[in-house]
């Protein structure tokens, strides 16, 4: 089921070492590049020197507001297609997210195919 | 007088003529003398009949035989009314040859209209031939004698009274009763003064008018109040020689007049500390003030009435002190008790024998005491009793009863033992405290606590349900990706064992992560958390900070902390020190919440207190507490928050100080609120054990 953007690379941003090592594996089984980032600076960091075009990120880390994470994630150039994931089931983490308007919304635990399925739609740029 | 000149030429005549010219020395030695001496002949004739004799029987040397003498002379047996029978007349048995010796009889005639007490002595005289001729009498006046036995008597008689208990009115009575009789024509009265100290009570006046003594009854003290009002109030004898001319009896005068009163002398009744206790006074019918007999008297008066009215006083203070104790020993539920040690005998008030289920006729002992304790406690209660007897020193416990039919107290029993004068043990007394009724309480309350602490650790959880999800969440993600990238690879069927072992390996980490998760909810909501460790609040903190973590990241929070490295241990228990802490800093999140989020800052300090004591303090950034009293955030329902209970920190307050430590709440001089609370350090010799 490989699509057209597979040498394309997926950036996973998580705080949490075993969360972030879980996702690099289960996109990996799907023969999908990934680059992890346990913090949100070094992800800032690559992207200033690398086009991005699908971020998969949490929102609340340590350090770092999700509104602000988003935000910068939105200002570069080109603008990353983002998908947020977060272990917090409420409305106002929601609705944080939906200033930006990422591609999609996961709540920690996800169903891995809709979680790839996003990824891989993502990735075909649509 | 002219009688006595009479009898005097007659005696003369008939004996004193017949005795011999050379017996001129007795003669004088007859006339002279001032016993009576009296001798008559075998037909009853007095032959000697001396000036004392006259003085003391008047005209009895007329009569004829011995049938008229008692008449005659007034010759009354010892109960002063009876006249004495001739044929035991001592002139009359001495002439009947009998020897008589101190025979006292009382003599009331013409010239002793008050009577007169005498002492005889008789002998019978015989002639020549030794034949019996008549007899003689000496007879000696006793009567000061009398009055003094009879006074001292009386006195002996009061004194009996006061110490048998006998009422006071009736103790007064008789001792102004022996007053009186110690003189004519006197009255006298004693007035007691009320415990008011300001007016006076009727104490004894029985031959006064009735009139009067109403009139006297309730009346006040003061300089110018009669002589008994006056000699109370100035506390020292007043003599009034002429009522109808002194001042002080301005406003009695009228009363005096009516009753007949002329003089009036009263002293005060001084107890042995020297306070007025009432007066004592003499009453006359002539002006004039006392003489020494008189002033002797009222000396005694005063002594002996001091006495009784001082005795009443300090029984009705015992028994205005014992009522008290009793009632108040009654409603406290307090029973008092007494064990002889070595007779195996004890006594106990009647609301002991209630409280240990005695029969109030039953006699105790000791052994009996002890078989109500209960039987678990029963031998180290008797070691406590055991220790005390051998020391001489106190008993003190706690323990439990067990009643008949089952029915159990809980008492507090305190004792001493009490020493004769040689140092050994005489008895052990003590009391009993039934403290059922309050341990009860002290138990529903201890539970009330409990559980109400118990629902505020609940209540925190759901605080924390962001963290809970989250620390939750984030291992089950890990598994679950962990578990479909295997599948997946499975599916592919190009899997590297080594990735898959990998796998495995993260994802058994990771469910023992969510254990433990679950684990600390479930030791933090648990009930009975009380089970004190030592332990060191800086850990306690960090482990209570990791529990938060995710919610200060989620509130968009900061908590800084500055620990002091030799912060003493405590003793305390975790999870309820766990809970003090999220307490504190779930309602610090909150107070910063208002702020925007590069304000929302929060500072947990420790202190050691120069090693004795342990300060933690929360520290937050927001509005600050209630400027009138800080302090009221600890009241029940005091809340600053729509959905608080309001019991959160009044739960924290408990838990603080159930640890034998304190909270405190201000507001910070650059702005937001400070709590912090203070935790014993552990005793050294339990800190070195713990190291």
């Amino acid at each position: 089921m490989n699509s057209s953007g597979e040498s394309a690379e997926v950036c996973l941003v998580d705080d949490d070492p075993s969360v972030l090592r879980s996702m690099q594996y289960l996109l990996a089984s799907d023969g999908i590049k990934v680059r992890a980032f346990n913090k949100p600076e070094d992800f800032l960091a690559h992207a200033a020197t690398h086009s991005v075009s699908v971020v998969v990120t949490d929102i609340w880390m340590e350090g770092v507001t999700g509104l602000e994470i988003l935000a910068r994630m939105c200002a570069l150039s080109p603008r990353p297609r983002v998908i947020v994931i977060t272990a917090r089931d409420d409305l106002a983490a929601r609705a944080t997210a939906m200033q930006i308007g990422p591609v999609a919304f996961f709540i920690k635990p996800f169903n891995d195919e809709e979680f790839l399925a996003a990824i891989r739609l993502a990735l075909s740029g649509a | 007088m002219n009688e006595r000149d009479k009898i005097d030429k007659k005696s003369d005549e008939r004996g004193v003529e017949e005795l011999s010219p050379t017996n001129e020395i007795l003669q004088s030695i007859l006339s002279n003398m001032g016993d009576a001496v009296i001798v008559a002949d075998k037909e009853q004739k007095f032959l000697v009949f001396n000036p004392a004799a006259r003085q003391m029987f008047g005209t009895g040397a007329t009569a004829t035989t011995a049938a008229e003498w008692s008449r005659q002379h007034g010759l009354c047996s010892p109960d002063k009314v009876t006249l004495c029978p001739p044929e035991e007349l001592p002139l009359a048995r001495s002439i009947r040859g009998e020897q008589i010796d101190d025979v006292e009889m009382f003599v009331r005639n013409a010239t002793t209209p008050n009577g007169m007490w005498i002492r005889i002595s008789g002998r019978p005289l015989r002639d020549a031939k030794g034949e019996i001729s008549g007899g003689v009498i000496v007879c000696r006046d006793i009567t000061q004698r009398k009055k003094e036995e009879t006074f001292a008597a009386g006195q002996s008689g009061v004194l009996e009274m006061i110490a048998a208990s006998a009422p006071l009115v009736d103790i007064l009575t008789r001792l102004v009763l022996l007053m009186e009789a110690q003189a004519d024509e006197m009255l006298c009265s004693i007035l007691v003064l009320s415990a008011d100290g300001v007016h006076v009570k009727h104490g004894a006046a029985p031959s006064l008018p009735e009139a009067y003594v109403k009139a006297v009854n309730g009346a006040p003290i003061g300089p110018r109040n009669g002589s008994c009002g006056t000699a109370m109030y100035l506390k020292r004898p007043v003599v009034v020689t002429d009522v109808m001319t002194d001042p002080l009896w301005a406003n009695y005068r009228h009363l005096a007049e009516i009753c007949g009163l002329r003089a009036c002398w009263s002293t005060p009744i001084l107890s042995s500390q020297g306070d007025v206790l009432g007066s004592f006074a003499m009453y006359r019918q002539e002006r004039r003030g006392p003489n020494a007999k008189e002033a002797r008297l009222t000396e005694v008066a005063t002594h002996i009435a001091g006495i009784a009215i001082e005795r009443l006083r300090v029984q009705e203070a015992l028994r205005e002190r014992d009522a008290r104790i009793n009632l108040a020993a009654e409603s406290a539920d307090l029973a008092f008790w007494v064990i002889y040690p070595d007779q195996n005998k004890a006594w106990m008030s009647d609301k002991g024998r209630a409280i240990y289920g005695f029969d109030p006729k039953l006699p105790l002992t000791r052994d009996l005491l002890f078989s109500r304790v209960h039987p678990d406690e029963r031998a180290a209660v008797r070691a406590v009793f055991d220790r005390a007897c051998a020391s001489h020193g106190i008993f003190d416990s706690e323990h439990r009863l067990v009643l008949p039919y089952g029915k159990k107290r809980w008492v507090i029993v305190r004792g001493r033992c009490l020493e004769d004068e040689h140092g050994n043990l005489l008895e052990l007394i003590g009391m009993t405290i039934d403290v059922s009724a309050q341990k009860q309480s002290d138990l529903q309350l201890q539970i009330q606590r409990e559980e109400m602490a118990h629902l505020n650790r609940v209540a925190l959880m759901g605080e924390m349900t962001a963290s809970v999800a989250h620390e939750l969440n984030q291992p089950l993600t890990a598994i679950a990706n962990n578990a479909a990238a295997a599948r997946r690879f499975l599916e592919r069927g190009n899997i590297d064992p080594v990735l898959l072992q990998e796998l495995l390996q993260d994802m058994v980490a990771d469910s023992q992560r969510a254990g433990e998760v679950i684990r600390g909810i479930r030791s933090l909501v648990r009930k009975d958390k009380s089970a004190h460790v030592v332990l060191n609040l800086n850990a306690v903190i960090a482990d209570t900070l990791r529990l938060v973590s995710s919610d200060v990241v989620l509130r968009e929070s900061v908590i800084t902390t500055e620990m002091d490295h030799n912060l003493p241990q405590v003793d305390a228990s975790p999870v309820q020190i766990q809970q003090v802490l999220l307490n504190l800093i779930i309602n610090a999140l909150d107070a910063v919440e208002a702020r925007p989020p590069a304000q929302r800052r929060i500072i947990i300090t420790t202190r050691s207190l120069e090693g004795e004591s342990a300060e933690v303090s929360v520290r937050d950034f927001g509005l600050g507490l209630p400027k009138d009293r800080p302090e009221k955030v600890f009241d029940h329902f005091f809340s600053t928050k729509q959905s608080g209970m309001g019991m959160g920190l009044t739960i924290v307050r408990s838990i603080v100080e159930t640890h034998g430590g304190t909270i405190s709440a201000e507001n910070a001089p650059d702005g937001g609120a400070r709590f912090f609370f203070r935790l014993p350090a552990v005793r050294r010799d339990t800190k070195s054990q713990a190291a």
